[in-house]
């Protein structure tokens, strides 16, 4: 039996390539582990999400019925801009730890596929909402400067 | 062992047994987003590493300097998110690395990285809220005892 020395310790540990010549990476039971667990987590900030949104809204309800409508005013506006922001997230973290458990569970593509859709349009959010974060914070630097120089 | 490990690895189920051309996209834009996320992060952490600095030594823009616990849980705080931001900054990387030449093992280390992430942000947020639970009960216990302290009325 001649033993091939000349092959490289990795061989068949490789991306393989479709019959169409596109790139493709082999799931492995150990990235299954990963995208189980990863999903785990993300149920459990959603879990949170949701009790941090319940408590944002009976605050919200409360302070309409303790105070009016008019005189709540400024909590109402921060109440729904933190709504704002933390329900599509939620939403989308949700929706990923759903069909990402889903797709391991039941090894099913099309699950996982709408799983990482959801994962892309989370960060794609926290991008934005962090540019939004950043250019506040600029227009509120440049309006100092311009009252301590003025 | 080996074998057994080599075995679980190379174990493959179904449908699910490679990637596809949609999943590379979502996962190109993915490593995309935390890439500039991670990128931020990094700048305000620095910013705010700058901040502190300034804050100890300008002794005439702050009459008194912050007590060393402040100074202590403020590094804290920005050793952590330091080390989450790295988590998604490999993945990222990682992620990216894998698209450009084709490694499989550079794949696998980018979901680690991601596992990690979203694993450590979890377990401190277990553990903030639990200081938030344990700082109600102390305050309700304070409450309790203070009006215990005014006697009958």
């Amino acid at each position: 039996m001649e033993n091939n020395y000349e092959q490289p310790l990795d061989l068949g540990f490789e991306a393989k390539e479709s019959p169409q010549g596109e790139l493709r990476f082999r799931i492995t039971s150990e990235i299954r582990r990963y995208w189980k667990e990863t999903a785990r987590w993300g149920m459990f900030f959603s879990i949170i999400g949701l009790l941090y949104i319940g408590i944002a809204l009976l605050t919200f309800f409360l302070s309409i019925s303790l105070l009016g409508i008019h005189e709540s005013t400024l909590s109402t506006f921060f109440i729904l801009v933190a709504l704002a922001i933390i329900v599509p997230l939620w939403w989308l973290m949700f929706r990923f730890s759903r069909y990402t458990q889903k797709a391991v569970l039941h090894d099913d593509p099309a699950a996982a596929h709408v799983g990482f859709t959801n994962l892309r349009r989370l960060f794609q959010l926290l991008g934005i909402l962090l540019i939004i974060l950043l250019v506040f914070y600029g227009i509120v630097i440049l309006i100092s400067l311009i009252a301590v120089l003025g | 062992m080996f074998e057994v490990n080599m075995e679980n690895t190379l174990k493959t189920h179904g449908s699910l047994a490679y990637s596809n051309e949609a999943m590379h996209q979502e996962w190109n834009t993915t490593a995309y987003w935390a890439n500039f996320i991670a990128i931020v992060n990094y700048v305000l952490l620095s910013f705010s590493v700058l901040a502190l600095f300034r804050v100890l030594s300008d002794r005439q823009l702050f009459y008194l300097p912050p007590s060393i616990v402040v100074v202590l849980v403020f590094l804290l705080l920005l050793g952590v998110a330091f080390i989450l931001t790295t988590f998604l900054y490999r993945f990222a990387r990682k992620m990216r690395q894998a698209f450009m030449f084709g490694e499989q093992e550079d794949f696998e280390v980018a979901w680690l990285n991601l596992r990690n992430y979203f694993r450590w942000t979890g377990i401190i947020m277990i553990v903030v809220l639990a200081a938030y639970l344990c700082l109600v009960l102390i305050l309700a216990y304070k409450l309790v005892n203070s009006f215990g302290d005014m006697g009958p009325f």
